[in-house]
């Protein structure tokens, strides 16, 4: 394990409304080390998206985060931070839609430029300079002639490109990344991945990158947190935790999902749908879509439970889920 | 750019049967309004032996399809027949009253910018704070006045009580004119403002929630700089837009307001050939009208295409 | 970490295949329990001068249209509560009777537009093909002419009133309504629930009243009242204008006029009536905001 690079402690999103407030993230604890790619599980709603976005203080109006948050500084050191300080700087974001994340009147490489220069106060030319080798180094063929195109003339994964070397102009020890290859068809998926991958494995850049497609997680991520309703249910390495689930929830994601070798269906597969923050069900908020529930599931504390080194459960009958998969 | 070029020869060539259906609408007034034109041109007591003199003389016994394609030809070439009640050739009347909307109008725009940009971005900014609510009321207030009675509280509570505007009419020397315009320019503005603003703080509104300013925000713009690079110029395209779909509005409000204050512009001249049945006269102010908000559409694309990279492929 | 590990996964077997009950419609729309106040102020004021409009002999003290001469432009007082105007006829009066007039006009010049859009809009989603090509062209045109000047145009070629008014109005307002229910009905027929529910042999109708009424309600009523307010400030004008309800009907638009020569010494005569039409035009926006506030959250 190399060192953490971000710290979050106990993240907490909360929804005001005149009903009172909810809390559609709700007490959220993650690190990722130097390098590493953790991921997020879980379907839309449960909170992923919006964990991401608390890390970087970019919440819709109307909620706030509350919750430590930790990125180490140039010596390594863990230093809490504001988010607007580590925007352009230490953390990245890489957003879901390369069709509308991409500002519709700015040139491509314009957009990677500012980048840029927000970051290291260089002139334009230099920036210019800077945004081509950027692009180039995302693997954006033929970088000079497509810096100057503007967004719509760039397909989905270009844009995807141009959008991650955006986010490396400054630096950041980590990425964000909002399910970056749910957009992309196949083969396109399969290269970003890739270039993801390198970044983290050749600069060092940890990620978190949220998903809710399994096989995608299993294929790029080190670690996996499997989140559900505001909280993580199942934390652990990703092959321990897609290989022996000791969360109902985790198995039932995989059984959605047929193969982790093939690209997997949306997660039609389970039951119901994932509660509304407005509503959460007391005790294990699975309860209600459990196969295994029992009465004492609706009074269960929440708390993540070790169940195997590094290997995390939030079920309080985990111990029963492994004698069944045994 | 050239694809932006294509979509706007393609809007122009786009304009040419809307043009001719505006000539044609116009046309089609004379055949559905009662009565016999050249009856009333003759007057009551004329000989029928007179009527159809001038019948024969305006060719209103060919065919409607030769008529219209008279007219159309009269149009093209800038003539817009003669008046009933003056004799005057309309687009001579036409000429003489252009230049007071045209400033009216644009004096009026410009109090309406000054109006709804700061309000507008304010609202934007407090979004569901004081100022917003505020705001809002205040555009509600708005689109509930008619702008005719706002034109006469202001003489009654501004030029009146002071002195320095006149209540009504032109004046003849520059400076009478320029001051003339003050209250049915402030008129107009306030009579504009209101969706403008409730349009400019709603696509603001849209701008900033949109994904590429949160990606802005991410990359670390903020502030002036946020606003300036991803907000300013996709926002202005739909102000734009809007622009254009409130000029019939606008061309309403200035005739409503000439008549108001007695401005001899377009809208007055209107009203009095309604009121006066003079019909190649109303057809004139209708055609020229019809035309500007034809022309403005298409300005709105140019301006556009112009703003968004993309109008390209929506063309 | 890059090769893909290829777990079997043993848990999915576990789990029963109960836990995959059918798939639970979506709701069509979300209905919120609350009306915002705005809504309900709005309603409360809309609802007054309704009344007002029923009660109108009851409430006006005099006849609108008898006339005084020798007691012409009176001072607002106990026998005239808003004095009275040049033909010595009582304001007060006319502006309660005025309601009525103002208030037809401005439903009704927008409830036809609501009924032939709603209609031509239901025809053009339902046939499709030519039917389809052809409403929505004429939309288009309608929509890109200056529609008040058209209006102009319309009430010079039939003759001012309020037949002439309701014609124009309804022959150029239709436009939004239809193009609101196509649309939802183009929506609605591509979703998965109603192609489902259609191949259960569920009546057009039903899908119809069930699906996309509910998705347009909301937005027709925002328009028809806002288009109820621009009805009523566009009957004032032309009033204002004389090419609307010719006199001696009480029109607040034709007071204004009569009143504009007395604006120096009896102002109240012009401002009156646009206190009126401010009051109800307050109530529709609210009433309108509300509805669109409730269903926009």
């Amino acid at each position: 394990m190399t060192t953490t690079a971000l710290r979050v402690h106990d993240l907490r999103v909360t929804a005001a409304s005149p009903d009172g407030p909810s809390y559609p993230v709700d007490g959220v604890s993650l690190h990722v080390g130097q390098g590493e790619i953790l991921g997020i599980a879980g379907e839309s709603g449960s909170g992923k998206s919006l964990t991401l976005k608390a890390i970087l203080g970019l919440l819709p109006p109307g909620l706030t985060a509350t919750g430590t948050l930790q990125l180490a500084s140039g010596d390594g050191e863990l230093a809490p931070y504001q988010s607007h300080q580590v925007r352009g700087a230490g953390v990245g974001m890489v957003f879901q839609e390369p069709m509308t994340a991409l500002n519709p009147t700015m040139r491509a490489g314009d957009l990677v430029a500012l980048a840029a220069r927000l970051h290291g106060r260089l002139s334009r030319r230099a920036s210019r300079h800077r945004a081509v080798e950027l692009l180039r180094q995302v693997g954006v063929p033929d970088a000079e002639r497509r810096a100057k195109a503007w967004p719509h003339q760039l397909s989905g994964g270009l844009r995807q490109r141009v959008m991650i070397a955006a986010a490396l102009a400054a630096q950041p020890r980590v990425l964000l990344c909002d399910e970056p290859t749910t957009a992309l068809d196949v083969t396109v998926q399969h290269q970003i991945l890739r270039l993801l991958r390198w970044l983290a494995d050749e600069h060092g850049t940890g990620m978190i990158f949220v998903s809710h497609d399994l096989p995608v997680i299993a294929q790029l991520c080190d670690r996996i947190a499997v989140m559900y309703a505001g909280r993580f249910v199942e934390t652990g390495y990703t092959r321990d935790v897609l290989t022996h689930p000791r969360h109902p929830y985790t198995a039932a994601l995989l059984r959605a999902a047929p193969s982790v070798d093939q690209r997997g269906e949306q997660l039609a597969g389970i039951s119901g749908q994932p509660p509304d923050a407005r509503a959460f069900p007391a005790g294990c908020r699975f309860r209600p879509r459990c196969p295994l529930a029992r009465d004492d599931c609706a009074h269960a504390p929440y708390e993540i439970q070790p169940v195997a080194a590094e290997h995390g459960s939030a079920c309080i009958h985990h111990a029963d889920l492994e004698v069944r998969t045994a | 750019m050239s694809g932006r070029f294509l979509f706007v020869g393609k809007r122009l060539i786009l304009a040419v049967p809307l043009l001719l259906g505006v000539v044609l609408l116009v046309f089609l007034l004379l055949q559905i309004t009662p009565g016999d034109p050249a009856r009333q041109i003759v007057g009551l007591r004329a000989s029928e032996a007179d009527v159809a003199q001038v019948r024969d003389q305006l060719g209103l016994d060919d065919s409607v399809f030769s008529q219209y394609a008279r007219y159309l030809g009269g149009v093209v070439q800038g003539d817009l027949g003669f008046s009933y009640k003056s004799r005057q050739p309309v687009a001579d009347m036409v000429a003489a009253r252009l230049p007071v909307s045209g400033w009216l109008v644009i004096s009026g725009l410009v109090v309406s910018l000054m109006i709804t940009i700061p309000l507008g971005v304010w609202a934007a900014i407090q979004r569901d704070r004081a100022g917003d609510h505020i705001t809002r009321g205040v555009s509600l207030l708005g689109i509930a006045m008619p702008s005719f009675w706002v034109g006469l509280m202001l003489i009654l509570l501004v030029a009146l009580p002071t002195g320095w505007f006149p209540v009504g009419g032109f004046g003849d020397t520059f400076g009478q004119r320029l001051n003339a315009i003050v209250l049915p320019a402030v008129t107009l503005g306030i009579a504009m403002a209101p969706i403008q603003i409730r349009s400019l703080r709603a696509s603001i509104i849209r701008c900033l929630g949109s994904d590429y300013v949160a990606a802005g925000r991410a990359l670390g713009a903020s502030g002036f700089l946020l606003v300036r690079r991803f907000v300013l110029r996709n926002a202005a395209s739909s102000m734009v837009t809007l622009a254009a779909v409130q000029t019939s509005f606008l061309l309403f409000t200035m005739v409503v307001l000439e008549t108001t204050f007695g401005l001899p512009g377009l809208g007055q001249g209107m009203v009095m050939a309604a009121v006066q049945r003079d019909l190649p006269a109303v057809q004139g102010y209708t055609l020229v009208f019809a035309l500007t908000v034809v022309l403005v559409y298409l300005l709105a694309d140019v301006v556009n295409a112009v703003l968004d990279p993309r109008v390209e492929i929506r063309g | 970490m890059t090769s893909t590990p290829s777990p079997p996964p043993p848990s999915a077997a576990a789990l029963p295949a109960a836990v995959l009950p059918d798939a639970t419609l979506p709701q069509p729309a979300r209905r919120r329990p609350h009306m915002p106040r705005k809504f309900w102020i709005g309603a409360v004021i809309v609802g007054g001068y309704a009344v007002a409009a029923l009660l109108a002999p009851v409430l006006a003290p005099a006849d609108p249209m008898a006339q005084d001469v020798a007691n012409r432009l009176a001072d607002p007082g106990t026998n005239h509560l808003l004095g009275t105007d040049e033909l010595g006829r009582d304001v007060f009066s006319r502006l309660v009777h005025g309601i009525r007039v103002d208030l037809m006009v401005g439903f009704l010049g927008a409830f036809f537009p609501l009924v032939v859009g709603t209609l031509l809009g239901a025809l053009a989603g339902y046939l499709g093909g030519w039917a389809d090509v052809v409403i929505m062209r004429i939309t288009d045109l309608v929509q890109g002419f200056p529609v008040y000047i058209l209006i102009i145009a319309l009430v010079f070629a039939l003759g001012p009133g309020i037949r002439t008014i309701l014609i124009a109005f309804t022959a150029i307002a239709w436009v939004i309504y239809a193009r609101i229910i196509r649309d939802a009905i183009l929506r609605v027929r591509s979703l998965d629930y109603v192609q489902a529910a259609r191949a259960a042999g569920i009546p057009h109708h039903r899908i119809l009243l069930r699906h996309v009424i509910p998705n347009t309600i909301h937005q027709s009523v925002i328009y028809f009242t806002s288009d109820v307010l621009f009805a009523i400030l566009a009957v004032a004008a032309f009033s204002f204008l004389g090419l609307g309800v010719p006199p001696p009907t009480p029109e607040w638009g034709s007071m204004i006029a009569e009143g504009q020569p007395y604006l120096r010494d009896q102002w109240w005569l012009a401002a009156a009536p646009g206190v009126a039409i401010v009051g109800i035009g307050l109530g529709l926006s609210l009433l309108g905001d509300g509805v669109d506030d409730r269903w926009r959250r």
